[in-house]
């Protein structure tokens, strides 16, 4: 998977001549899926455009977004994109607890998650020990979204002070996880971790929870190596390129450098295994472990590079 | 409408309906602004003429033209202000991403060039008229773009045209591609020519002239392909730098040597 940043926090935005030379490169790599994203990818005066564009290129389309959306880009989203299959375009939200949010917000998520429902998923980024997926569930019922419930962990972001949990708070949430498998199984909404979840932390009988849950595919992956030897790309507006957003100040690359995405991927697996080579994983249990590699990365690279 | 025709016949410009039906047996380019009169143009000028296409000069964007399936078979070239938003031109698309379309935008307008870049990505015939105020940053990237693409797209003129019939021997003109080479076009009307002058007819060899003068053009690296058409720029760094990367990549592309 390749995360296009539409906008950044400096609110610059990928122009068109950039998108042409993404799609241009990942048609002649024939990889043919991108995500949108951003502080607030929603918020691209183009973002329809953008869409519609890559769909013509025969590119499956996924969007990232808080659900913040401004009056008018919804409506022009309403009128062009509610005609484009479900197979081709996805929105991933980004869901915060309500409480989180203002009336405004919450006001602008709902018009989104009324509108678009078919197509989102929601996504929720652990950064405290204690959570809850009621909440999730609850919405997810509420405006018939689709099934599912990615669940991420705030990772440490190098050079950068942000919240996200300790190692040992890692260890101690899986049974905060383990109590609320009931409610997912009750509606039937699968659950997949995006981020960093090791293996380790779950016990048997949850595993074989999540097994069912998801009939059968569960996966324990490190965001940058979903497919242990295929890094997920991040590009930003000007065209640089990295593995995950927490490994963002670690070592960016040029797109210009790379003549196809092979390369690319090729390049970070590389790097990824440098940087492995010792700590192999998040615990120091990692060094040791059967399971590494073949069930579980051993967690979150930024946790060890970021933590170094 | 290919390149070839292009310098196998003399072709007519015309702008009269009514002088039209005045010649027999010739090839014709028919400008008009007016969209909703194409089929009859068509038919009127293919009683005793042939048509080599319809040059629409418009003012409004692509994506407020209402394109019609009856305009499959008829050569158009469209020269409108820009395209709009993208996702009015999607549903287009079927009807405008044809071999008998073109649409040229005016390179004056900093827009146009990720326009045309957006058309051809997209499988439309397109181009940017280069003209004194092009932004040559741009021009040089859409060169780039319409010669070295990583993905086949469809051609951007003039970069399509000169490519395919530059010859290292000799000079290459690009202006037929825009109907500007009156060694190709003959002017035959008399209306609106205030608005829209047509070119004047080349005297001879009138591109040695620059030679004679010692003009700085003469000694650009790309006057072969360029003859001095933005002679009037007082600063011409730009378009120097512009002209010589377009023919240095046109060498290298078109006469590379194989490699292995």
């Amino acid at each position: 998977m390749t995360n296009i940043l539409l906008i950044e926090k400096n609110k610059k935005k990928l122009s068109w001549k950039n998108l042409i030379y993404i799609a241009d490169l990942f048609e002649a790599s024939n990889v043919k899926h991108l995500s949108l994203l951003g502080d607030e990818s929603a918020l691209h005066p183009d973002i329809v455009d953008y869409v519609l564009y890559l769909l013509q290129r025969n590119f499956c389309v996924n969007v990232v977004t808080g659900g913040i959306v401004t009056n008018r880009i919804l409506e022009t989203a309403q009128n062009y994109l509610l005609k484009i299959p479900v197979e081709n375009l996805s929105f991933v939200c980004n869901y915060n607890h309500p409480d989180f949010l203002t009336a405004n917000e919450t006001k602008q998520i709902d018009k989104f998650l009324t509108t678009f429902s078919k197509y989102i998923s929601l996504n929720f980024n652990l950064s405290q020990k204690d959570f809850e997926l009621k909440f999730l569930v609850d919405t997810i019922i509420k405006y018939n979204l689709k099934k599912h419930i990615r669940l991420g962990l705030a990772q440490p972001i190098r050079e950068q002070k942000n919240e996200c949990l300790t190692l040992n708070e890692i260890r101690g949430i899986v049974e905060n996880i383990g109590n609320q498998l009931e409610i997912l199984e009750k509606n039937r909404i699968t659950l997949d971790f995006g981020c960093g979840m090791p293996l380790c932390i779950f016990s048997n009988n949850d595993i074989g929870r999540l097994f069912r849950l998801n009939k059968g595919k569960v996966v324990f992956p490190c965001c940058p190596t979903i497919d242990i030897d295929t890094p997920t790309i991040d590009i930003d507006t000007d065209m640089q390129v990295w593995t995950c957003f927490p490994l963002f100040a670690y070592e960016k690359k040029s797109l210009y450098d790379f003549d196809n995405i092979e390369d690319i991927q090729k390049y970070f697996s590389e790097q990824h295994s440098n940087l492995r080579k010792d700590k192999k994983g998040m615990f120091e249990e990692c060094k040791t472990c059967m399971y590494l590699n073949e069930l579980c990365t051993g967690g979150c690279l930024a946790q060890l590079v970021n933590n170094e | 409408m290919n390149n070839e025709q292009y310098i196998m016949e003399h072709i007519l410009i015309m702008r009269d309906i009514e002088e039209v039906m005045e010649v027999e047996g010739k090839t014709i380019v028919f400008e008009t602004n007016r969209i909703d009169n194409i089929e009859n143009i068509r038919d009127t000028v293919s009683e005793n003429n042939r048509l080599f296409c319809v040059k629409l000069r418009l003012n409004q964007e692509i994506t407020s033209i209402v394109f019609k399936e009856e305009w499959q078979n008829i050569p158009l070239v469209f020269y409108p202000t820009g395209l709009g938003n993208v996702r009015d031109l999607i549903g287009a698309l079927p009807l405008i991403r044809k071999p008998n379309i073109k649409f040229f935008l005016d390179g004056g307008k900093e827009q146009n060039y990720e326009a045309v870049q957006i058309l051809s990505s997209l499988g439309v015939h397109s181009g940017i008229l280069i003209n004194e105020n092009a932004d040559w940053e741009k021009l040089t990237d859409l060169m780039y773009y319409a010669l070295c693409g990583k993905v086949p797209h469809a051609p951007i003129e003039p970069f399509q045209y000169l490519y395919d019939i530059y010859n290292r021997n000799t000079i290459a003109d690009y202006d037929a591609v825009f109907f500007n080479d009156t060694d190709v076009f003959e002017c035959f009307t008399t209306k609106d020519t205030k608005n829209h002058p047509l070119p004047p007819p080349k005297e001879g060899n009138a591109w040695q002239e620059f030679c004679y003068e010692a003009s700085p053009c003469a000694a650009c690296e790309g006057w072969r392909i360029c003859l001095g058409k933005y002679a009037a720029l007082e600063d011409k760094t730009e378009c120097r730098n512009f002209t010589g990367k377009w023919l240095n990549l046109i060498e290298n592309i078109k006469f590379k040597e194989p490699t292995g």
